[in-house]
């Protein structure tokens, strides 16, 4: 398992489109920073990525948004997308830990 | 398990040295070491000592600096990309003619082989660009 | 990992300077040019006019230092519109191969 860090918001950058083109079934995403935008719902201007995400999170992928980050921004839990799971700094930890390698997109 | 830190970004131009730092204490919280710091490209900005923050404050690189001292972590930075920069000991300032180093305590001036080592012994690097 | 353009910032430049460690190290690396980090095998650069050092120069010391493991992202280079012809070093590799290499690596270095 791949874990794939994304720091960019998806609306301004490539960043999240490049990962999910590489991304496999058994990695996990972890949106941090701006790129926890890229985890809204009613993103209507960025709708490819949603079905990437959606797609990939049928398909195995596990995807996960960075709380603090979400917090900071005022993006309520309610407005993300169900197939992202909220995680803490603890968790992020875990996922660097759990991934036999860490590929940063930013 | 230990891990290495590659930090690319700079203090407050960019979230990344903050998400690292915050990163870092909770791998040490949860029982994990830190094999090395390694700050490259303008993430070298971090370890200035001359950043300076209002009263009452402590600035990013004054954390990094208290995290290392408390677990005693090895933190490198990259020489050509510090110096470059304008980020130096005391001895490279005196080498090249400058008025003074402004290289944080706690941090080491070291050459990408330390970057290398890091990729090699540590069980998992991760990058904060 | 390049997923950067040369000279507008220093990434390229100093994640090449890694990779060069790593071989003057003798530790084993390979590189992958991929999305925006496809432009660093452009040829020819001439960048006296903008007093930088000349990334694909650079470059061309890597089999010196044991790195032949290069390797180029398809679809970057098809989103480019950019051919084999276009690129001065490296393999072509689908997204399969991508994959593939990062679950074979012992650590990404991102630049």
């Amino acid at each position: 398992m791949i874990l794939h860090t994304v720091n960019k918001s998806a609306f301004d950058n490539r960043a999240l489109g490049d990962c999910l083109r590489v991304v496999a079934t058994n990695d996990a995403v972890l949106l941090i920073e701006n790129g926890v935008y890229g985890a809204l719902s009613s993103s209507q201007s960025e709708p490819a990525h949603v079905e990437s995400i959606l797609e990939l999170s049928a398909a195995g992928t596990r995807f996960y948004v960075l709380q603090a980050d979400c917090q900071a921004r005022g993006l309520t839990d309610s407005a993300l997308l169900p197939a992202v799971q909220i995680t803490d700094d603890a968790g992020f930890v875990a996922l660097a830990a759990e991934a036999s390698a860490i590929q940063s997109w930013y | 398990m230990n891990f290495a830190l590659l930090i690319l970004g700079p203090p407050y131009s960019t979230q990344a040295s903050a998400s690292a730092l915050r990163f870092a204490r909770a791998a040490l919280a949860g029982g994990h070491e830190i094999y090395r710091l390694f700050f490259y490209h303008d993430g070298v900005h971090n370890a200035s000592a001359l950043v300076t923050a209002g009263q009452d404050e402590s600035t990013l690189p004054q954390q990094w600096q208290q995290l290392i001292a408390a677990h005693r972590l090895d933190s490198v930075v990259c020489i050509a990309a510090a110096t470059r920069r304008g980020v130096l000991n005391q001895q490279e300032a005196t080498r090249h003619g400058k008025t003074g180093g402004n290289l944080g305590d706690g941090h080491e001036l070291s050459g990408l082989g330390q970057l290398v080592d890091a990729g090699l012994n540590a069980d998992r690097v991760i990058t904060f660009g | 990992m390049f997923r950067h353009a040369p000279y507008g910032n220093a990434l390229a430049r100093e994640g090449l300077e890694a990779a060069l460690a790593c071989g003057a190290m003798g530790a084993k690396a390979s590189l992958l040019y991929i999305n925006e980090g496809v432009w660093q095998l452009l040829e020819p650069q001439d960048s006296s006019a903008i007093d930088c050092k000349n990334q694909a120069a650079m470059a061309s010391a890597l089999p010196l230092y044991d790195i032949d493991e290069i390797w180029v992202d398809e679809a970057s280079l098809q989103q480019r519109n950019l051919t084999a012809t276009d690129i001065n070093a490296g393999k072509i590799i689908d997204s399969s191969r991508v994959q593939a290499l990062f679950a074979t690596s012992k650590n990404i270095l991102s630049f």
